[in-house]
């Protein structure tokens, strides 16, 4: 009788705990997952528009191919556009796979910082989402593009941020590390910039270089062909191309070098109370194509594209800093923070004045290119008679 | 009495997991901010000797525990009322424990659930293991700290890709008082909590080895500490490892590899549920045999049930919010002066005084 009246009692216990409910029972099916969002403001009305671009699937044949449908909706505040959402569908979003964020111009001009808070504190929303400035009127006309391979356009925005290893040409910033540079001194943001481009005939999105921030403001757009110079110094290429012309007259015939090992190493300096920036990039590449007839495989006329591809780096490198300063004024090279890391004791004296420092700052830069192969082939494509001549 | 025994490795693997416990997930020392590896290295030095006075008082009286050495030394009165300081120290440190997890969970995955539902389920567990005896704990440690550690480890090499050394620089250029501030919060939380040990530890098998036991334990979860820490601040940089309020689970969030290793905070959470599970129990357990002790019950186990409901009653109205739990964190370094400092010192003096006047 004992044993009967425990395991009632037991019985009794575990269906009470089993039974009760749960307060947050997730499932699935009421879910949908949001890839990647837009947010823009509305100056009349004070309020944001967050467009999600959210998972879908079609029926095609017996299988479900994964397609994409956009969500808008307003609100005071960016949570406050979220839950409104509830207004338009039926089922919850969950944020937790979004890996875009696309911010209209018209807010970062305004500042960021307000808009990111959300991301930064949601325990849902990931830090490491990619950032993104629009470089058209609103945000969300991105995502309203037509993809170009994959279906969901947040995810090939996604894949394009990632696949910058092997191009270099727009900084890819995590969420996390935009709001260390926000919050650090020394350093200003860059983020990459995305606009609309037409491609055979129909519209899609393409990375259009960097966008530059003064604290957390746009202030500025750089190119992509600037922004592979600017990695450079910030140490962020892996891979990309060098373009080099066969000689300054001759702007026809150009000679590519594929990058494949890069490393720049930045030390600041002090002489005679000024700071210098010492700009080391160490680069290994390989001829990838040649447009000429003259044999820059040859010893000689090896070295002299060595010199010349180090030359051209060099200026560029320094011509963007240079446009940097003059033209933006905003260190987003992180000089500041080098200074302050390896020489503390001096920042503390310039710190305060950076601003005006920087402007001013002088950039010493050595570039170190050597040339690893020629891929498969050992000569220029030539006629034979040219070929005694060289 | 009941007789337990745990081995030298068991009790060192307690110990770790006892050390890293709660402090892989809180943040719990800004103050140093990139300087931090140098505050727990200081911490762990300023705890050895602390470590040494633990043990000596152990070894002294050996096969005893703390609260029958302080009714030895104190004489039945005064010792059983320091006897119930201590009980009051493990029973609510067990408590805030229990409530940093609920904190911990309810903050990053489960908002809308009661933390009193957290605290129970938790609670009940710690309960059982308490109540099965300090043996089982040492043999279940044994069992899942092999494990524990490699998981827990694995992330640093996996996140080598995203630290960045810039972060940890300038090395102590703000000056040395927050270090050593910061250095005085690590000695408090986690390293010299093993003070709670003292009760645990007269179940040793070779009692020669205490000091041994007690030295490894909070090195290697001193060591752990500081590598976790380093990472983090390497990863996320120096000023969003100071506003978060759990850095490590952020830290290894960020991790990526390809497109198959990612999301691999759940680790950290495990393992820290491992940690209060741990940390929870021998509180308990402490807290049960001091009582036991002041009240002169035979089986300490009979009173376990009762003190771990109310211990899950405190945890359940300590704090009324996590802002609160993260302000006590620093009133904390000064509350704990007495248990873990004054008191184990003056009894050990006046233990070894006595000895002497006795010969």
């Amino acid at each position: 009788m004992k044993h009967v009246r425990r395991m009632l009692f037991s019985l009794i216990l575990i269906s009470n705990m089993l039974l009760c409910g749960c307060w947050n029972y997730h499932d699935i099916e009421k879910y949908s997952l949001v890839l990647g969002f837009a947010i823009d403001r509305n100056e009349q009305e004070n309020s944001y528009l967050l467009t999600a671009e959210v998972l879908d699937f079609e029926m095609s044949g017996k299988e479900a191919k994964p397609t994409s449908k956009l969500i808008e909706s307003k609100g005071n505040s960016v949570f406050d556009a979220i839950r409104n959402m509830l207004k338009l569908t039926e089922k919850r979003l969950y944020w937790g796979h979004a890996d875009t964020v696309i911010f209209s111009q018209d807010i970062a001009k305004e500042g960021i910082i307000p808009v990111l808070d959300l991301i930064f504190r949601d325990a849902e929303m990931r830090e490491e989402m990619h950032v993104v400035i629009s470089k058209e009127k609103t945000a969300k006309e991105l995502l309203e593009q037509q993809t170009m391979i994959s279906t969901l356009r947040s995810t090939e925005i996604d894949r394009i941020l990632n696949s910058q290893g092997s191009l270099a040409k727009a900084p890819v910033v995590e969420a996390y590390e935009l709001i260390n540079e926000l919050e650090g001194e020394g350093i200003s943001a860059a983020l990459p910039a995305m606009g609309i481009a037409t491609n055979a005939g129909k519209k899609t999105v393409e990375l259009m270089g960097t966008a530059l921030f003064k604290s957390d403001k746009l202030i500025g757009f750089i190119d992509s062909e600037e922004t592979k110079y600017f990695l450079f110094v910030i140490n962020k290429v892996n891979r990309g191309l060098l373009i080099q012309n066969e000689s300054p007259e001759n702007q026809m015939n150009k000679i590519t070098l594929e990058i494949f090992k890069t490393k720049t190493k930045t030390k600041p300096e002090y002489y005679d109370g000024k700071v210098v920036m010492d700009i080391d990039i160490k680069t290994e590449v390989a001829i990838a194509e040649m447009e000429t007839s003259m044999d820059y495989i040859k010893d000689v006329n090896r070295s002299k594209l060595k010199k010349d591809a180090e030359a051209s780096l060099k200026s560029s490198v320094k011509n963007i800093i240079k446009k940097i300063q003059d033209n933006y004024d905003t260190d987003i090279f992180g000089f500041g923070m080098l200074v302050s890391a390896n020489m503390p004791s001096l920042w503390d004296s310039i710190g305060p004045d950076w601003d005006h420092l920087f402007k001013k700052l002088d950039v010493n830069v050595n570039v170190d290119i050597s040339i690893r192969n020629s891929a498969l082939v050992s000569k220029s494509i030539r006629k034979e008679s040219i070929r005694k001549e060289n | 009495m009941e007789r337990e025994i745990i081995s030298t490795k068991q009790g060192t693997f307690m110990m770790v997991i006892f050390v890293i416990g709660s402090s892989i997930v809180l943040g719990s020392s800004v103050e140093a901010k990139q300087d931090i590896w140098i505050a727990i290295v200081v911490a762990l030095f300023m705890s050895l000797p602390m470590l040494f006075v633990y043990s000596k008082l152990l070894t002294s009286f050996p096969g005893k525990n703390l609260y029958y050495i302080l009714e030895e030394v104190f004489g039945k009165v005064a010792g059983k009322i320091i006897s119930l300081l201590y009980v009051w120290y493990s029973f609510h440190l067990g408590a805030l424990v229990l409530r940093n997890f609920s904190e911990f969970v309810q903050v990053i995955s489960l908002p809308e659930t009661p933390q009193t539902i957290i605290i129970i389920f938790l609670g009940l567990v710690c309960l059982w293991a308490a109540k099965a005896g300090i043996e089982i704990i040492g043999r279940w440690t044994a069992f899942i700290f092999p494990v524990g550690w490699f998981v827990l480890l694995i992330t640093i090499p996996l996140s080598m890709s995203k630290m960045h050394l810039i972060n940890i620089k300038p090395v102590l250029h703000n000056d040395l008082k927050p270090v050593l501030s910061s250095a005085f919060s690590f000695f408090t939380f986690p390293f010299a909590e093993t003070v709670i040990f003292t009760t645990v530890f007269n179940t040793l098998r070779n009692k020669k080895k205490t000091f041994k036991v007690y030295l490894s334990g909070t090195v290697v979860g001193g060591a752990i500490i500081l590598l976790l820490s380093v990472r983090n601040i390497l990863v996320l940089g120096v000023h969003i490892t100071t506003d978060l309020y759990f850095p490590s689970y952020m830290a290894v969030r960020t991790l990526s590899i390809g497109d198959f290793i990612q999301r691999t905070e759940i680790t950290v959470a495990t393992f820290y549920t491992i940690g209060v599970f741990i940390k929870a129990s021998v509180c308990l357990y402490a807290a049960s045999k001091g009582v036991a002790k002041i009240l002169n019950i035979e089986k300490s186990s009979q009173i376990v049930a009762p003190i771990g409901f109310l211990m899950m009653n405190l945890a359940c109205i300590v704090y009324s919010s996590t802002m609160e739990m993260f302000d006590w964190i620093n009133t904390y370094k000064y509350y704990a002066i007495p248990f873990q400092i004054i008191i184990p010192v003056i009894t050990l003096i006046i233990a070894k005084i006595k000895f002497y006047v006795k010969n």
